[in-house]
């Protein structure tokens, strides 16, 4: 259990963070492959877990021209629907795993982390969807009006990601405890 | 509950980017408009022109080098390319360009065309209409009337002279055709001028206007002569150019004396840019 989620951990923070040395050194399609390692362990307790592994598993190859290039700085209408869809795929992988954690943390009784999981899924998913629905406008609006906004909004959304780790290495901790039988 | 929200959200939020991109897409310029520009300028063997164009928003290419008339003018590459103005699907950018003009190549007259070749940074090149460019050989100064300073910015604009000697001004002339003219406007101030036509102050905006001089007039030796300008706001391109005041001195020599005139950054709302999109879009 505790490896599986460690999996998790590790394998998002691969996808969030780009070095570039010519090409990204902490590639993202190795990230999902991590975290969809880690769903698979979890398969046979939690059958979201599948669900989640397949996806990111289609992620993994999904992403693969982020190997070369930071397709978030590029001008071109394509590379920019691209972008966004990538963008919308990372927070479906969030997502299955956030619904993954439910079910973990129900499983070990934590009644108050899982009201706070409850609100940190709300929090995190909305708050994307809105700045998703932003960017769409922003092909239509002067960079010089919406800049300011929208970078604002690219905070908020990294401590939105920064948070989701955080929130994994509390499940990882709530994880070893014993379990509470349930009937 | 969540659930069903959460993917009808992301199939609106594509609908969305695809109605979005489909909308910016069509709106788009197959190449940069260069504005309406009038240069008449003297130039020496290295020299420099400013082009003002509009691109697509998303358009970060910038220009390298232009060409006409045989002279090449490169871009030194010092600063951003970033826009000077930005609109909803375009962008206004600034290309400040080095002449290389051979010692003597402009002896045989001024050089004049409506339009350049230009290369961008991206290896493509376009044949830009930009108004009515002439350079012409660099004359040494004749200080008969002598540049003692000016003003500029904000709306009008001042250049001083001191008078060396008696002369009188037979004719005034700005260096543009009329098509740009129109969005000049000069007056002409002095103690010789004030007592003429009664004018009591002193001041950027103060003055006879050129329309309203008549000509010849004498100035004499010592005085300052003030040549205010301004350019009617709704001017969407950009002038560097100069006011041409010839005469005589009073010792029976012609001088003639190259006034700067020349329109701030153009500054362009967006119903601006529409209608120059539009007005050249009909020309073709």
């Amino acid at each position: 259990m505790k490896k599986a989620i460690n999996l998790l951990f590790w394998g998002y923070l691969v996808v969030l963070v780009r070095i570039d040395f010519g090409l990204d050194v902490l590639p993202v399609p190795l990230g999902y492959f991590i975290i969809a390692t880690g769903c698979k362990q979890l398969e046979k307790k939690y059958p979201v877990a599948q669900k989640a592994w397949g996806f990111t598993t289609a992620m993994i190859f999904i992403s693969f021209p982020t190997i070369f290039l930071d397709v978030h700085q590029q001008t071109h209408i394509l590379w920019k629907t691209y972008s966004l869809f990538i963008m919308i795929g990372q927070l479906i992988v969030v997502y299955f795993i956030l619904s993954l954690l439910k079910d973990i943390v129900l499983d070990y009784g934590n009644s108050i982390f899982s009201q706070r999981l409850k609100l940190m899924t709300k929090i995190y998913i909305i708050s994307h969807l809105l700045y998703f629905t932003a960017s769409t406008f922003t092909l239509n609006i002067a960079l010089d009006d919406w800049l300011f906004f929208m970078t604002i909004f690219m905070f908020v959304i990294l401590i939105m990601d920064i948070i989701f780790l955080v929130l994994l290495r509390e499940v990882r901790k709530i994880a070893t405890n014993k379990k509470v039988d349930r009937c | 509950m969540k659930g069903k929200l959460f993917w009808a959200s992301l199939l609106l939020i594509s609908i969305s980017w695809i109605v979005n991109a489909f909308y910016a897409q069509s709106k788009m310029l197959k190449e940069p408009i260069f504005l309406d520009h009038a240069i008449y300028k003297p130039v020496q063997h290295r020299d420099y022109l400013t082009f003002y164009y509009l691109t697509n928003a998303n358009d970060d290419t910038s220009v390298s080098n232009v060409y006409f008339n045989g002279i090449y003018g490169y871009v030194i590459d010092d600063e951003s390319s970033d826009p000077i103005q930005t609109f909803p699907h375009y962008a206004l950018q600034k290309a400040m360009v080095e002449l290389e003009v051979a010692f003597d190549y402009l002896q045989d007259g001024p050089l004049s065309n409506d339009e350049i070749q230009v290369t961008f940074s991206d290896g493509r090149g376009m044949t830009a209409p930009i108004g009515e460019l002439t350079i012409y050989e660099y004359d040494t100064l004749d200080y008969t009337l002598s540049p003692k300073g000016g003003s500029g910015g904000g709306y009008w604009s001042m250049n001083w002279y001191e008078v060396e000697e008696d002369v009188t001004i037979e004719k005034i002339e700005l260096n543009l055709s009329n098509h740009f003219a129109k969005y000049v406007t000069v007056k002409l101030n002095s103690p010789s001028i004030a007592r003429a036509y009664d004018i009591l102050n002193t001041g950027k905006e103060t003055g006879i206007k050129l329309a309203d001089l008549e000509l010849p007039i004498a100035l004499q030796e010592g005085e300052n002569l003030y040549i205010n300008w301004k350019f009617d706001p709704k001017l969407s391109g950009f002038i560097e150019s100069s006011i041409v005041i010839s005469g005589t001195t009073a010792s029976g020599k012609p001088f003639t004396e190259e006034s700067l005139l020349y329109s701030q950054q153009p500054y362009l709302e967006n119903e601006d840019v529409l209608k120059i999109i539009e007005e050249r879009e009909n020309a073709k």
